[in-house]
Formats: C-alpha cells, sequence, structure tokens
C-alpha cells in the first residue's frame, strides 16, 4: 500500500517544518472506490459509501508509526469495522485530517479493485500502509 | 516502495536572466526579440512506436504568428536552419532519447542556440544537477520515479541550456521524465508535458502555439475518463501548477488562479495568471461544458482580466470545440498584451487495463507580447546572494516524516550554512564543505518567524543577513542545518553564482529567496 503525497500533504509537512500549522491529533483512513489524485479534495474522493463504512483513525504518535529509511508506515494494526454488507470495489486509500471530510494528504493505489465480504474486517496490519519522500533527484544521474 | 516528490527551483524575485530576456529591462523582452516554444509528445500519430519521443521547437515571430518550427525524432535532423532565427534568442532545450524499449538508444544531445542568428548543433556532455552554475529562470523540477511502472520513455533525458551564454545548466536521463512548472517568466514561453500510454491507440498530440493562441491537435476523443484542466497562475514560491479545474469526471471547468500585480513588490512579479472578474485573487468564473462537445462550438470560458500595474485589460479565454482537439485564445477587445499571460493546459488519464497507469500532462502557454516590467531592484550591497534553490535531504525527508507522525517537534531554530561545495542529499552537517574563514559561523533564523510555509513551499521569511569580518571566498552552495555545528543538513541547494564576499560587505538573502518546493505526483503509484 505504498502512497504518494498529495499537494495537501506537501503543504502540510511543509507547514510543520515552518511551524505555520501545528500537528493533527490523528490521520484517518479512507477506503475509495478510485485511486485519489495528487491534487483532490475530500469532497472530491470517490469514497466507499456503505452505511457501516467509517474512515479509520490513526494517531499522530510515535508509538503509532515507524520510520525506516524515508518510509513512514502503521506500527500498530489498522482496521476498520466489520462488514455488515460487502464493501466492493476498493481500488485505493486516502490518508486525510479529518474523520469525515478534511484534506487528502496522502494517497495511494491497492492495485487492482477487492471486496472485503460481508462478516469481515479490512486489517492493515503493520507496515501495510507506507508513505515516504524521496529526497531531490537533482543529482540521481550524470 | 513509494512516491513522492521532485524539488524544484524557488522562484526569486529579483534575478531574472532568463530565455528570451536576458537583460530584463522593461520592454526587453517582446517578441521581435523571438520566442520558442518547446513541445513534447512521447507519441505522434505519424510514429505509432511508443517509444519515440517528438520534441517540437516553434519560432513565434514579433506578431505573434507561427515563423516555423522543427521536429526532433531519433533519427533525423531536426533543426531547421531555414526558420529564421531570431539574433539574440537563445535555445533551451536539449533531448536525449532511445527510441529503443530496453535498450541504450541513442542517447544523443543536441543543443539548440541560436543566439548567433542561425541555429547551431552541438554536443554536449551531461552532466549532474549539482552543476548548475548559470541562471535560468523558472521552476525546474524534474520527476524522476525509478518503481514507476510506467516505462514508456526509456532512457529519456532532458538538458537544460542557459540562455544567458549557451552553456549546459543541467541534464538528467531517467526512466521517466517529467516537468512539473517550468518557466514562469512573463514573456517566455515553452513548455510543456509528458504523456504516457502503454497500451491502447491514443495518437500523440500535436500541439501547436503562437503568441495568443494554442492549439491542440490529435487528441483522444472526449472522454468522461478524460479531464482537462485549464490552469493559470502559480504559486511564486512553490513550485507547482495551481491547479484550476477539478472536475472528477466530464467537461471542463475553471475556478481560481491568480493575477499579478506587477507594481506588488518584487517577489511577486514572477508570476502570472488568469483572473476574471476584476481584482486580484479572485476566482474565475466556472464555466462546464459537459461531458459532450459540438465539434466547432466555441466555448467561452469568461472574462479573464490580466492586471498590470493596476491596468486591467478585458480578455476572454474561448475554447474551440473542432473534433478531437481544443483551441485557446486570448480574444482582447482592448488594447494590446501587454501583461504576460499564462495558460496552462492539463489532461489526465487513468487508464484501468493491465499495467495500470496514469499520466498527467500539462502544457504551459505564455500567451503574452510584450512585458512590461519594472525596473529590477538594485541590491544595496555587492556582491548579492542571489537565487539559492534548493532540495529536501535524506535527513530533510525524515524530519518531516518525524514530524508528521510525532516522533519529534519542530526545530525552534533552523542553522544556515554556507559551502564552497554544493552539498549532496546525504551529507550529514559534519562533512558539509563550510566556509573556513575564522569569522563564520553558521546564520541561526528562528522558526516561526524567520521561516514560512506557501503552498507546497517552505522558504525565508526574512532577509538573511551575514555581515563577514574578512573574505569568504568561493561560496556555492547552502544547507540549512538543525545545529550551530554538525549535526543534520534538512535542506540544501546551491547558489547560481559564485559568491565571493568582500570585508565588511553585507551578504543578504532576500526573503522568499531561499528553501525548497515539495512536489507532488502519482507517477509512483505502484512499486
Amino acid at each position: 500500500m505504498a502512497g504518494f503525497i498529495t499537494a495537501a500533504g506537501a503543504s502540510y509537512l511543509m507547514g510543520l517544518a515552518a511551524m505555520s500549522v501545528s500537528r493533527l491529533d490523528n490521520y484517518y483512513l479512507a477506503l475509495t472506490l478510485d485511486v485519489p489524485t495528487p491534487i483532490q479534495t475530500s469532497g472530491e474522493l470517490l469514497e466507499l459509501a456503505n452505511d457501516d463504512y467509517i474512515r479509520s483513525a490513526i494517531a499522530a504518535t510515535d508509538d503509532n508509526w515507524v520510520l525506516e529509511q524515508n518510509t513512514l508506515s502503521n506500527a500498530l494494526e489498522v482496521t476498520f469495522p466489520v462488514c455488515e454488507a460487502d464493501w466492493d470495489g476498493i481500488t485505493g486509500w486516502a490518508l486525510l485530517d479529518d474523520p469525515t471530510d478534511g484534506e487528502v494528504l496522502f494517497g495511494g493505489d491497492l492495485g487492482v479493485p477487492w471486496t472485503c465480504p460481508a462478516g469481515y474486517q479490512v486489517v492493515l496490519t503493520p507496515g501495510m500502509l507506507a508513505v515516504s519522500i524521496e529526497v531531490s533527484p537533482w543529482e540521481a544521474s550524470a | 516502495m513509494t512516491s513522492v516528490l521532485a524539488t524544484g527551483y524557488l522562484i526569486s524575485g529579483v534575478q531574472d536572466q532568463t530565455i528570451g530576456c536576458p537583460d530584463m529591462t522593461p520592454n526587453a523582452c517582446a517578441l521581435g526579440d523571438g520566442t520558442f516554444l518547446v513541445t513534447v509528445s512521447t507519441r505522434n500519430a505519424n510514429y505509432p512506436d511508443p517509444y519515440l519521443s517528438i520534441i517540437k521547437v516553434w519560432h513565434v515571430g514579433a506578431d505573434g504568428s507561427v515563423l516555423g518550427s522543427t521536429s526532433i525524432d531519433s533519427g533525423s535532423n531536426f533543426v531547421d536552419t531555414s526558420l529564421g532565427w531570431a539574433g539574440g534568442t537563445k535555445a533551451i532545450l536539449c533531448v536525449n532519447f532511445s527510441p529503443v524499449a530496453g535498450g541504450a538508444g541513442s542517447n544523443s544531445t543536441y543543443l539548440i542556440n541560436a543566439s548567433g542568428g542561425t541555429p547551431t548543433v552541438g554536443s554536449a556532455t551531461a552532466t549532474t544537477f549539482a552543476t548548475k552554475s548559470t541562471n535560468i529562470f523558472g521552476s525546474y523540477a524534474f520527476y524522476d520515479s525509478a518503481s514507476n511502472q510506467t516505462v514508456f520513455f526509456n532512457k529519456t533525458g532532458i538538458a537544460l541550456y542557459s540562455a544567458v551564454d549557451g552553456s549546459q545548466v543541467a541534464s538528467y536521463t531517467t526512466n521517466n521524465i517529467r516537468w512539473y512548472g517550468v518557466n514562469r517568466k512573463p514573456g517566455t514561453t515553452g513548455t510543456f508535458g509528458a504523456r504516457t500510454r502503454e497500451n491502447g491507440t491514443w495518437g500523440g498530440y500535436e500541439v501547436v502555439l503562437s503568441a495568443r493562441s494554442m492549439t491542440v491537435t490529435g487528441m483522444s476523443a472526449w472522454a468522461p475518463s478524460q479531464d482537462w484542466w485549464l490552469l493559470g497562475a502559480m504559486d511564486p514560491y512553490a513550485a507547482q501548477l495551481e491547479k484550476l479545474e477539478a472536475t472528477s469526471g466530464n467537461g471542463i471547468q475553471v475556478q481560481g488562479g491568480y493575477t499579478v500585480d506587477l507594481a506588488q513588490p518584487a517577489e511577486y512579479v514572477n508570476y502570472e495568471g488568469i483572473n476574471v472578474g476584476g481584482g486580484d485573487y479572485q476566482n474565475l468564473v466556472t464555466y462546464e461544458v459537459g461531458s459532450s462537445g459540438t465539434p466547432g462550438d466555441q466555448y467561452q470560458i469568461g472574462l479573464a482580466n490580466i492586471t498590470q500595474s493596476g491596468t486591467v485589460t478585458g480578455e476572454a479565454i474561448y475554447l474551440d470545440w473542432p473534433t478531437n482537439s481544443v483551441s485557446l485564445s486570448y480574444c482582447s477587445y482592448g488594447g494590446d498584451y501587454a501583461a504576460g499571460k499564462m495558460i496552462l493546459v492539463g489532461e489526465s488519464t487513468t487508464q484501468y487495463e493491465s499495467p495500470r497507469h496514469y499520466s498527467l500532462q500539462f502544457w504551459v502557454v505564455n500567451v503574452g507580447a510584450a512585458v512590461v516590467e519594472p525596473p529590477v531592484p538594485q541590491p544595496d550591497w555587492e556582491p548579492a546572494v542571489l537565487n539559492p534553490v534548493g532540495f529536501i535531504t535524506d535527513d530533510g525527508a525524515r524530519y518531516l516524516l518525524n514530524l508528521m507522525s510525532g516522533k519529534e517537534d519542530p526545530l525552534p531554530t533552523y542553522y544556515l550554512a554556507l559551502c564552497t561545495a554544493v552539498p549532496t542529499e546525504f551529507q550529514s552537517g559534519d562533512e558539509l564543505e563550510e566556509i573556513t574563514a575564522e569569522d563564520y559561523t553558521r546564520t541561526p533564523v528562528a522558526n516561526g518567524t524567520g521561516w514560512g510555509r506557501q503552498d507546497t513551499a517552505f522558504y525565508n521569511e526574512v532577509d538573511i543577513k551575514m555581515t563577514p569580518a574578512s573574505a569568504w571566498d568561493g561560496i556555492l552552495g547552502w544547507a540549512i542545518c538543525d545545529a550551530e555545528q554538525g549535526g543534520r543538513v534538512l535542506f540544501a541547494g546551491d547558489f547560481l553564482d559564485l559568491i565571493t564576499s568582500t570585508s565588511g560587505v553585507e551578504l543578504k538573502i532576500d526573503r522568499g529567496t531561499m528553501g525548497v518546493a515539495m512536489g507532488v505526483t502519482d507517477w509512483a503509484l505502484e512499486s
């Protein structure tokens, strides 16, 4: 579940570095029916619409995240509610700053659309949710 | 692996040595100097091989007409000396690429230089970006994602040449190139995005540009899966495009945007945009043409007012909709094209066939004739420290992610180091080649007040001043560190000029001219 940063995410990180914004208490992982784009608002997100679906909160605390190299990943399981009915067409994900609305900070692609059958639960094991920043490419080649 | 990021150059408000306008005097950028428009397509209807790249260089005359154009492909000569390239103009493009999937290809490097009135073609040796040493205005950022599944560009490369002396500034070869935010300067033209497509039957694009209009033909049929973006304006500090259209499916929508008032302080003069309804920073009107158009119809998006030093010129933007093409033009009903105007058009597509890929392309067109700019403010000190441009280091990337995850709090102070060699992204503070003069120390700049964020850019919010007691020679690079000595290098970059200070003479880095901008992309969605 490797992801990419969005414009809002980049702005957020730069805001943190410049102390112009405060760190969020929580991030919220959304499951989407399409892959988010780098410049997209929550309102434009094609999010799972099942009645029993809600975004999963991940606290912005040290114990919830692991940093290896330039990749930040979830240290603990990220769980969603047990599906009461099939969750169909899950294709992408988005990490947002709000449980229901907000900005898309990171997005990603699940590769192929898949379904969480009724009675099952979407669980992201540690390391599955990963975001990273690549450093400057200016000196990457001669 | 993942995604993210290309770094870019920050715009400097005062240092403009640029293509077609080297001296930055008022009216010096008239189209009479000649203007080059550079377009790129990864495919062309005439070249079904998906690995071919087509590059076109367009020469625009003073009256806005296209005097000629020339194409570049893998096998042919690409400079037509009959084009009448105007003297005094400079070309910027160098491309090497391979026409062979997975192969090394020709990888030839070419320089087009029309400075002598006649284009010359030469070869150049690729160098790294770290060696860029002259001033090319604008925000160049290349995106390279080795993990991206798109391999349509195989060993594609682009090099940039100085508009001032024709020397090579930067080059890059990669599996995947994306130009991201280029040349924002009013009066200059060029640039483009690259389109990728692995499967399917798309033809390439022919982009015809003139000083006042742009026509894109050869598009795939208008379809709900395609979003067209009309963009106008860029943030002065961010190396990213300002997206003005945000439809998720059909049609065209225009919203948002900036205009520029050239009477504003220097740091704001280097971008321009489209504004509707008058006044600065007002949104464009929204206009949707729906999911299907009628060939031949013309759609008026809205009235665009370009503000320049308080003068508002009414303009209208039209979308012309012949079959599978879009034309954009300004239809002035008052006055000449005094202000530089930029239109950015992009198309995003998402293909769900296997392997899935995504493409995003932009064309940037500066629809403007003579650019009237205020005189460049002359610094009250010599020598100047100008145009520092930067990138995020390895430690800087981790620092940002630490901030996000609560592993670290923002530093109360960043320390600016001056270096005799441009730092690399993996250097520590101890490894920097800093000034060795006895009176040299890193300059602390308080966070919260001394640094700012503008969209995706991090920059100095205040002037940074240093007064050496002795000569500090050979200043080439800079680094923003987390400690007064040693420590981590979080952001770094190079000055585009070699700086040599004189004892007792102040060095100053103007507000907003130092920092880094983070670009975003979805090209590395899968790895």
